[in-house]
């Protein structure tokens, strides 16, 4: 099987199946936030299969660097607390993580 | 009960509990012990990591520990925050009369696998602020031990220990330094004889369900390795969910993609 039946298929599928315990987790108003949007999209790059699209370590840094300030000047409100098991997953979210 | 205290570094200390067990070390949790060899509280003040009896004649747990040893002092003659630097000790030494060596390290706390599942046990998720002060911490350390060489290669929640909100990566016992990168003529060439042996045993070094496909196959790795064992880290922390679990259900369980055929003949 190719690997790009992995980056293709099997990962977005993942991610987006999962993408919105993302938001959830995080909260609703993180999304507005730019450097979550970058932190999510490095997150996706960071699974990849294909060694060259992962980021590397420092430019994750920057990143989360960036969105925990940005958490702090511009607050958040924290969501509910969730579990695993209280929490269902359907398959057929089209909340993608990549987005 | 002075028959379990054991020297190390010019310290005595008593054994509280055999906290874990290597491919070629044991790691206790250990307390100080009083002027007079009695024991102390049973609260654990350092975490020691011996070389392992049954392993020390082997060479390539000489090898390992050796290596191990020179990366920890790399790290820590970098003069970078990675770990408890100021109270961290390693040696190694070689000689007709045997092999020792041995890792102290404070005892921090609870790994980072430990308070999630906490976390987990009653339902809520590490605080978000603390995930990111975690990963963070963890992308700063990643990016240091990286410019310096050194790939790690066994990142995962129970090789991060947590204290006060301060996050470190521990756990250097199968990191590998880049042998284009470091600067150490002597991590090069300890780190040439490492690689010599798993290509012909054919030993893959890591945690199976952190692996990326590189890793796997035993095809080159590099830092991007620790990148891929680090976003599934990050993944699990924030949706409380085994990112090879969620493989598996994404390949219905049946696929011949190689990351679910090594998976599956390997930790089930």
């Amino acid at each position: 099987m190719p690997i790009s039946f992995y980056n293709n298929y099997i990962r977005d599928d993942i991610l987006s199946r999962t993408g919105h315990l993302f938001g959830y987790n995080f909260g609703k108003e993180i999304n507005d936030f730019s450097s979550y949007r970058e932190f999510k999209k490095a997150l996706r790059a960071g699974l990849s299969i294909d060694m060259q699209e992962r980021p590397t370590a420092k430019e994750f840094s920057t990143i989360i660097n960036s969105l925990y300030q940005s958490i702090l000047i511009q607050g958040y409100n924290k969501p509910p607390s969730i579990s695993h098991e209280t929490h269902f997953i359907n398959p057929s979210s089209v909340d993608t993580l990549a987005n | 009960m002075q028959g379990y205290i054991f020297r190390v570094f010019g310290e005595d200390f008593d054994r509280l509990k055999l906290f874990d067990k290597g491919g070629y070390s044991l790691i206790y949790l250990c307390g100080m012990t009083k002027p007079d060899f009695t024991f102390t509280s049973k609260k654990p003040s350092s975490i020691i990591k011996i070389l392992n009896p049954s392993s020390s004649k082997k060479q390539i747990s000489k090898d390992r520990s050796k290596l191990e040893a020179r990366i920890l002092e790399e790290i820590k003659g970098s003069g970078i925050d990675i770990f408890e630097k100021s109270t961290n000790f390693f040696n190694f030494n070689d000689s007709s009369k045997g092999t020792n060596f041995a890792i102290k390290m404070p005892y921090l706390g609870q790994n980072l696998e430990q308070v999630h599942q906490s976390y987990q046990s009653i339902r809520k998720n590490i605080p978000l602020i603390d995930q990111l002060l975690c990963f963070s911490s963890i992308s700063n350390a990643l990016s240091t031990i990286h410019q310096l060489g050194i790939i790690h290669r066994d990142v995962k929640q129970s090789n991060i220990v947590c204290l006060n909100n301060s996050y470190r990566l521990i756990d250097y016992g199968v990191s590998k330094a880049d042998l284009s990168k470091s600067p150490s003529d002597e991590i090069k060439y300890l780190s040439g004889q490492i690689d010599h042996y798993e290509s012909e045993g054919g030993i893959i070094t890591g945690t199976p369900s952190y692996m990326p496909i590189e890793q796997i196959n035993l095809d080159k790795r590099g830092i991007e390795s620790d990148i891929y064992s680090y976003c599934v880290m990050m993944y699990e922390i924030i949706t409380n969910r085994n990112y090879f679990e969620q493989v598996k259900l994404a390949t219905n369980n049946k696929s011949n993609n190689p990351i679910c055929q090594f998976h599956f003949t390997t930790i089930t």
